[in-house]
Order: C-alpha cells, then sequence, then structure tokens
C-alpha cells in the first residue's frame, strides 16, 4: 500500500512539471501533504501513538490544509493565476521540464540502488531526493515569487519524506523537520511573504533588485 | 547553568515586550550581557568536568561563548546610541531588544550544541532571529534584503538538513541511534565514506550561507548592508563563526577517515573561489558597509582555506577567527559614525578624517589592522596560513591567492584613504560625532586585535590547542 502513496507522490512532481495553473500547483501540494500523512501512517509504525498524532497533525493539517490555503488567497489577492499569464516567463518550456524531471527520477533511483543498505528505503529515498531536485529547478526557472514558495514546500516535502524514510530509527530527525516546517511556515509564509505581497504589487522577483554593487 | 542562562534569558526578554520605557529595556539587555558573561566565565571554569544532556561543549565553544559576549555588549550600547539618534518607537525598541536576547542565545546554542540536530535547529533559529533584526528600519529596500535573506537561508538550511539526513543514514549502518558529535567521531571510520562524502557537500553548502562563502554568499552581504550597523557587525562576527563551527563539527569529526583528504580539496576549493569572488565583487563596491561586508567574506574564505591544511592550518583559522571578530566589528560600529555625519556610507563621501578626527584614526587603524599588516593580530594567523600553504606545497594557490589579497589590498586602502584624506564635499554636523564611550569601546576593540598580535596570549592558544 505504502508503495502506491510513494508512487502517487512521485507523480504528483511530474504533475508539476506539466500544468501551468498556479491554482493547480496549490492543489498538488495539498495532495502531497495527505500522501505525506498516509505514508508516515505506513511508514512510522515504531512509534508511539502521541509521536504519531503529531506527525499526523503536521502533515495532514498543516501541510494539506494550512498552507495550501493560505497560498491559494495570496494567489487570489495577488491574481496569480496562470503562468501564462505572468510578465516574467517562465525559463524552461514543459516538454523540457518534464524531460529533466524524468532524467532527475531516473538518476535518483540509479543514486539509491547504488547506495542501497539495510536501513534505506530506496523507493522513498529516489522520490524524496527527486522532489528535493526538481524544487530546486523550479526555483531557479521561475521569475515569479509565488511559485518560489510553491517551489520551496515541494523541497520542503521531499525533506519531509526523507526523514520519514529514516524516521522509526530516529524519530528526533522527524521532530527537526517538523520543526523546519513550522518555521518556514510562520516566518516566510506567514511574515515576510505577506509584507512584500503587500508592499510589491508586481509578483516578479525583478522588483527585488534594488540592491546590488 | 544552562537551564538558569535560558530561564534568565526568557524573562529579560519577555519583560522587554511588557515595558514601555527605553531605558528599562537597555538596561535588560545590559543585565542580560552580563548574565551571558558570568556564564561563559562560569563554563571556561568548568570546561571538561560539566556534563550536559545534548550540551557538551569544548574549548572552541568557550572561545567562541567569550567573543560573543563582548562583542554583543558592544553592539548594544550601539544599538542604543543608533536608535536614539533615530529616535525609534517604543514597539520598534522593544522588538529589537527582545529578539536580540534570542539571537544570543541561538547563538550560545550553536556553540554548545553536542548533536548535529540540535546544533542545525539552533543555527535555524538565528536565521529567525537575525531576519527580525535586519528588519529594523520598515524600509522597501530592507524588505528586499530580508526577502532575499530568509528565503536562501531557507532553502540553504533546508539543504544543510538533507546532509544531517544523509549523515543518519550513514550512522544508522553502525548502529548509531543519535547524531552526537562524540557517538560519530567513536564510530567515523566504520561508517560509509560515500555517504559521508554526500553529507559533507550538502552541509557545506547548506551552512555556506552563515559564513558568507561560495555559493550563498550575496544574501549575506545584502543583510550587512541594511540592517543597523551594530547587527552588521554581529553578522560579520558571531554569526560567520557560528556557521564556520557548524562546519567545522563536521571536519572534527571525519578529519580521521579516507574521506580526509577529499574533505580538504573541496574546502580549499571553496576557500579559493570565495576569496576571488570578494575580489572581483570589491571592484565594483559602491558603498562602504558592503566594502566591509565583501572583506568579511574575503576572510571567511581564507578560515576555509586554512581549515583545509591539517591541524596547523586549524589553529591559524581559529586565531583568524578571533581577531577577525574584534577587528571586523570595531569597524562596523565606525562605520555607524560615518553613516549619522554624512547621511549614509556612499563611496563619494571623503573628509571624514576632517570631520571627525579621532573616529577617523580608529578607522585607519582598524582598516590596516584588517588588512593583516602587523601588528594586528591577523598578521600571525595569515603567516601561519601561508606557512601551512607552503609546507602542504601548495606553490601554484600561494600565487594565486596572494593576487586575489592583493586586489584587496589595493582597494580597500584605496577607498579609505578617499574617505578620509580627500577635501570633504560638504558641510557637517560636528555635534554628530562618536560618544566617549562609542569611540572608547572601538578603541579597546583595535588595541585587543594589536596586543594578541605582539603578545602572545597563552589562554587564548591553550583554549584553540585542546580542541585540535
Amino acid at each position: 500500500m505504502n508503495a502506491l502513496f510513494i508512487l502517487l507522490f512521485a507523480v504528483s512532481i511530474f504533475y508539476f512539471s506539466i500544468s501551468v495553473n498556479v491554482k493547480t500547483y496549490i492543489h498538488l501540494l495539498g495532495i502531497q501533504g495527505v500522501l505525506l500523512f498516509l505514508i508516515s501512517l505506513n511508514g512510522l509504525h515504531e512509534l508511539s501513538y502521541v509521536h504519531l498524532i503529531f506527525v499526523g497533525l503536521e502533515t495532514l493539517l498543516f501541510k494539506g490544509i494550512i498552507i495550501p490555503v493560505y497560498l491559494l488567497n495570496i494567489a487570489k489577492k495577488n491574481k496569480v493565476t496562470n503562468i501564462k499569464n505572468f510578465k516574467a516567463r517562465r525559463k524552461m518550456k514543459g516538454f523540457y521540464l518534464i524531460l529533466t524531471t524524468t532524467l532527475v527520477f531516473v538518476f535518483t533511483i540509479f543514486l539509491g540502488n547504488l547506495l542501497k543498505n539495510d536501513f534505506l528505503n530506496v523507493k522513498i529515498f529516489a522520490t524524496a531526493i527527486t522532489a528535493v531536485l526538481m524544487g530546486l529547478i523550479f526555483i531557479v526557472i521561475n521569475k515569479n515569487i509565488t511559485l518560489h514558495i510553491i517551489s520551496f514546500i515541494i523541497i520542503e516535502n521531499g525533506v519531509f519524506l526523507m526523514a520519514i524514510a529514516i524516521g522509526n530509527q530516529m524519530p528526533m530527525m522527524v521532530n527537526t523537520a517538523i520543526l523546519l516546517d513550522l518555521f518556514v511556515s510562520v516566518l516566510v509564509l506567514g511574515v515576510f511573504f505577506n509584507k512584500l505581497a503587500y508592499h510589491f504589487h508586481d509578483d516578479s522577483s525583478d522588483i527585488l533588485s534594488k540592491l546590488k554593487d | 547553568m544552562l537551564y538558569v542562562y535560558f530561564l534568565i534569558a526568557v524573562f529579560c526578554a519577555g519583560s522587554i515586550f511588557l515595558l514601555k520605557n527605553k531605558k528599562i529595556m537597555h538596561f535588560l539587555v545590559y543585565g542580560f550581557n552580563l548574565v551571558q558573561l558570568l556564564f561563559t566565565i562560569y563554563l571556561f571554569r568548568e570546561l571538561g568536568s560539566l556534563k550536559m544532556a545534548f550540551f557538551n561543549y569544548d574549548s572552541i565553544s568557550v572561545l567562541f561563548a567569550f567573543i560573543l559576549a563582548i562583542l554583543s555588549f558592544v553592539a548594544a550600547v550601539h544599538y542604543q546610541i543608533y536608535e536614539d539618534n533615530q529616535q525609534q518607537s517604543i514597539r520598534t525598541v522593544q522588538i529589537h531588544n527582545a529578539v536580540y536576547i534570542g539571537f544570543n542565545v541561538a547563538l550560545m546554542g550553536v556553540y554548545l550544541s553536542s548533536q548535529y540536530g540540535l546544533l542545525w535547529a539552533f543555527i535555524e533559529a538565528t536565521t529567525l532571529t537575525g531576519a527580525t533584526l535586519i528588519y529594523h528600519d520598515r524600509k522597501k529596500i530592507v524588505l528586499e534584503a530580508v526577502w532575499k535573506y530568509v528565503f536562501a537561508c531557507s532553502v540553504s538550511i533546508t539543504l544543510a538538513f538533507v546532509g544531517i539526513l544523509l549523515l543518519s543514514v550513514s550512522a544508522q549502518e553502525v548502529g548509531l541511534s543519535d547524531l552526537s558529535f562524540q557517538l560519530l567521531k567513536n564510530s567515523a571510520l566504520q561508517m560509509n565514506p560515500i555517504w559521508l562524502k554526500s553529507s559533507f557537500l550538502f552541509i557545506l553548502v547548506g551552512f555556506s550561507v552563515k559564513m558568507g562563502i561560495i555559493p550563498m554568499f550575496n544574501v549575506d552581504i545584502d543583510a550587512k548592508d541594511v540592517a543597523p550597523f551594530p547587527i552588521g557587525a554581529l553578522f560579520s562576527s558571531v554569526l560567520l563563526n557560528a556557521g564556520f563551527l557548524a562546519v567545522y563539527r563536521f571536519y572534527q569529526m571525519f578529519h580521521t577517515t579516507s574521506i580526509a583528504s577529499w574533505m580538504n580539496h573541496v574546502l580549499l576549493i571553496s576557500g579559493v573561489l570565495t576569496l576571488f569572488f570578494a575580489a572581483a565583487y570589491l571592484l565594483k563596491v559602491k558603498n562602504y558597509k558592503r566594502m566591509y561586508a565583501y572583506s568579511s567574506m574575503e576572510h571567511a574564505g581564507l578560515v576555509i582555506i586554512a581549515l583545509s591544511l591539517g591541524k596547523a592550518g586549524v589553529l591559524a583559522a581559529f586565531l583568524h577567527l578571533t581577531f577577525h571578530s574584534i577587528v571586523k566589528s570595531g569597524l562596523f560600529f565606525q562605520i555607524g559614525q560615518i553613516m549619522r555625519l554624512n547621511n549614509g556610507v556612499k563611496i563619494n563621501i571623503t573628509g571624514y578624517f576632517y570631520q571627525n578626527p579621532l573616529g577617523g584614526l580608529l578607522l585607519l587603524f582598524g582598516s590596516l589592522a584588517i588588512l593583516g599588516l602587523p601588528p594586528s593580530g591577523l598578521f600571525i594567523s595569515e603567516l601561519l596560513i601561508f606557512k601551512s600553504l607552503l609546507l602542504n606545497q601548495h606553490w601554484v594557490l600561494v600565487v594565486f591567492i596572494l593576487l586575489a589579497l592583493s586586489v584587496i589590498f589595493y582597494i580597500l586602502l584605496k577607498d579609505v584613504f578617499k574617505l578620509l584624506f580627500f577635501p570633504a564635499t560638504h558641510k557637517f554636523e560636528t555635534d554628530l560625532r562618536g560618544t566617549a564611550i562609542e569611540n572608547s569601546l572601538q578603541m579597546v576593540l583595535i588595541f585587543l586585535s594589536i596586543y594578541f598580535g605582539v603578545i602572545q596570549n597563552h589562554y587564548l592558544f591553550d583554549l584553540i590547542q585542546a580542541a585540535i
């Protein structure tokens, strides 16, 4: 069953590559949150109930509901709908992006098999590393600030997935990953992104170029 | 005692939020600084005998904690003068002072942590508090810098966390259930080198944002540029030390394994590139604050190079960090006076020596010290770095590093001389010159750097030697 959830998570990364609608991106983030909940429920069977409830709240409530709803509101307020309408266009076409995603996935599966050991679930590892790398690529190729945030949350989800992969032996790592999420949600999204959206009305990162030598 | 320190910090920060009087708020920060200094002395006295869960510190922790305790107090004094001149609102001072205490606690946590996960969490806390401290003046340009800083730090710290996760996979293979430095060091030889190498790469890239080295240095420069100058001083000194310590802890654990030579190569490449980028960016720098920020980048590069050179290099690295912290913060405090007198720090400002002779002298001596000219302490550490480079037979690198340092030397000295001795182009208010307390504190910092350069202080050397 867990393999199915991991596969769906991997498919969601491919879906990010072909989609052009910001609403779809945000919905995908919500779906990833729910999938992380299901994967952790199946994967972290050695943890205590209190710990599992904590992980459940973090994935289902935070990643699955609160963050997507917040981002939908921001996107609505800033009229960010379809990336084809952006002033600052994406630097890579959809076809090349899906090709890149495939290559990254093949590379991470190869890497996972190379590093295989008793404590590593190769499927989770490959999917997690793909999410991290694709998140970084999305940040580089997009100039839109809202998309930067979405890309960063994809990286976050990848890191959380990795933490789940080793969570039975090291619950401290899962706790720390949760801490990272809370930090990002409160500081990056809650405080500064809100202020940025208020002060700068254009959504392109080109507006943030006053500071230079 | 550590928990008492944490409790006092919470009490002071919490009380500041309830107060309406700026003077009492500053008094509470000074009180906290005193407690921090006493706590550091206690750590020094109990070194080697004190055992605390999650916080098993060593002599390097004590050295950095001392630097933090001293510089934090000096920065707090300068901040009071800064906000007084700017006539900041009570709310702004309230937020700043409370978060300032949090920033100190986070840094102390980084220095004292004995586990990688915990160290990472405290580094994360420095981003949270540091970003709030930068966002002091609430201008659009500050918001731009803060946004870039927060975003780049978040991405970097996440990458560092990936590195820690990879390290934990390797740790599980040898039966470890936590990432304490001592346990990892004991099992280092049995761990899988491929996992360790990939972990090191992620950790170096992740924490580079705090050190201001390649590849994530840009946002650090912007942050130092727009932050109030006492905060710029702390970012250039104690935060840089924290970033270095995060990388050093990994190096310390695995420098006896088969990946040691590979780590040294990576560090050397990273350090040399940082040095070159610093020199290149300095060529087109347009304000004095950024100039000194790039100078910090240059020194961070030198320290990373030193770390790659074995035991003698590690000694040089810690000496360099100590002297650099003292001198660079002194220079940033002096930059604050230039800003006050000239309403900015653009590179076209001239005649500062005629405006403020004492401040001008301090800037001159500080700049000569930061360039590593004798009798500055940085001369000793740079000499040790070059000695180690030559002993390791890095002849070509020595030439390249000297070339980069010459460019930096020329640009910095040219701009400082222009600022000090070219005729002034505008009128100035003499009553905005530095106060006696400001000048004396800066004098003490510059003097300390010269003192350590002339007299070999055995406390300092013993502390560093004990850790390496």
